[in-house]
């Protein structure tokens, strides 16, 4: 499972978490998040979105 | 004087993110338009909030994530004019003058102008004090490369935990900072004329929170202190205060406010305080000049914040693009980023006459909620594990800006 996060504020997108209070259920995929989803801490769109390496 | 002169179809002064939101946005909605940015900075796109914790995370000045203003010109079709200065405006001919970084002068002839100016740091200066050292502040990509080079310098000879950072502003900038570079290991004072921090945008028992989280990294509180002067002293840095405060530190960072860069649309007649009046449209009292973003005051509200920001791009590019919205904002949480200590705020615009903050929770975890007159909840502020209700707490709240009655 990856972490994405946006570069605009910082907030993470946990694929093995998801966001269930917006409809994403845990272990949603990148890819499968809507397109028009926006970043819920800043509003930006999925291209400000960056894949972090884990270390 | 034969000034060149070029013509343009959307002209847009600044590259920030409202900037580059807009033509985003315009572009993704078919509009094909020309389309000339000039820019005082290079033209890059960076994100600003990232700036104050950008420490923790290791982002050197160049690995800050940036698409180079080059690439980011081809990808979206746009002229840019980088390091390049507008220095008046004709309304009457709707065109622009600006400086490039010879000197030399030239005229652009635009159909439809946007400001994306943003805000710049209240200096010390304008509150009174004398300024005779170098005072550091963040707001542009520029900014962040100067002040991070002193920062690794002075680490480099003394060590990290030897360099004394002074920050003078203890609200939501200050204490971002405050936190990445304690948690880098610098020595950290803040100096405010407030009594806690956050002052103004959480109760006393939230303030409490944050500044004892921040206390446990080091960080060391200077309250109720007014900066009246900051000097130099062979390689340190001077900083007194009014009330008689004397520190002793290796760099300052300054964090007190921002104002909007109203200057040039103030010279050209356009209404502003603080910032440029825009309607729900982003419209100027000029019918084909829009501004949004830091710079602009919206239905008289002034936000400067990512939230309204990415709203009005959107609504202000689908206007342009042929179909006139307006910008509505809902709640809008603010979230700080203080890992000692998570905090979000909701404050509504304005100032809600009778609002008082009703607070519960445990320990760290704190939830407060600002209520009018009428007992209606209006905003909110949480700490520690409360943050998590922020979504659903917004979602009870009446937009903050709502839709137009009878859109015209």
């Amino acid at each position: 499972m990856r972490k994405w996060q946006c570069v605009v504020c910082g907030f993470i997108y946990d694929e093995s978490a998801g966001i269930p209070e917006e409809g994403i259920a845990p272990c949603t995929s990148w890819e499968d998040v809507p397109d028009d989803w926006l970043c819920p801490d800043c509003g930006v769109g999925k291209d400000e979105f960056e894949m972090i390496e884990m270390s | 004087m034969n000034e060149k002169i070029h013509k343009t179809g959307l002209a847009i002064i600044g590259s920030g993110l409202a900037s580059v939101n807009v033509i985003k946005e315009l572009r993704k909605a078919g509009d094909t338009r020309p389309v000339t940015v000039v820019t005082e900075e290079a033209g890059h796109f960076y994100s600003k909030p990232m700036l104050s914790n950008a420490l923790s995370k290791s982002k050197t000045p160049d690995s800050l994530p940036v698409q180079a203003a080059e690439a980011f010109s081809t990808q979206y079709d746009i002229n840019l004019r980088a390091w390049t200065r507008v220095t008046s405006l004709d309304l009457a001919q709707k065109s622009l003058r600006y400086e490039l970084h010879n000197g030399s002068a030239e005229v652009l002839v635009w159909e439809q102008l946007v400001f994306a100016v943003g805000a710049e740091p209240v200096s010390l200066e304008q509150v009174g004090a004398t300024v005779e050292a170098p005072v550091h502040t963040v707001n542009q990509l520029s900014d962040y490369a100067q002040f991070y080079q002193a920062l690794t310098s002075l680490a480099q000879v003394r060590g990290v935990d030897r360099v004394r950072i002074g920050i003078v502003g203890s609200g939501l900038i200050g204490c971002e900072f405050a936190n990445d570079l304690a948690n880098q290991g610098y020595q950290v004072s803040v100096v405010d004329v407030a009594d806690r921090p956050m002052a103004r945008l959480l109760p006393p028992e939230l303030s409490e929170i944050l500044a004892s989280a921040l206390s446990t990294l080091g960080v060391q509180w200077h309250w109720s202190q007014s900066v009246s002067r900051i000097s130099q002293m062979e390689e340190r840095v001077n900083l007194e205060t009014a009330e008689g405060a004397d520190l002793e530190v290796d760099l300052v960072l300054s964090a007190i406010g921002l104002k909007p860069n109203v200057t040039l649309a103030q010279s050209a007649g356009l209404s502003c305080g603080p910032g440029i009046h825009v309607d729900q449209f982003l419209r100027t009292s000029h019918p084909d000049i829009y501004a949004l973003g830091d710079c602009a005051t919206v239905c008289g509200i002034s936000m400067q914040y990512v939230l309204p920001l990415m709203s009005s791009a959107r609504a202000l590019a689908k206007s342009l693009a042929g179909n006139l919205t307006p910008v509505v904002y809902p709640a809008m949480p603010v979230v700080v980023k203080t890992p000692a200590c998570p905090v979000v705020v909701a404050i509504p615009p304005g100032d809600p006459n009778k609002a008082s903050w009703r607070v519960s929770g445990e320990g760290i975890n704190l939830q407060a909620m600002l209520m009018g007159d009428d007992d209606r909840m209006l905003g909110f502020a949480l700490t520690g594990e409360k943050v998590k209700e922020k979504g659903a707490l917004a979602k009870t709240l009446p937009d903050w800006l709502p839709e137009p009655a009878g859109l015209q």
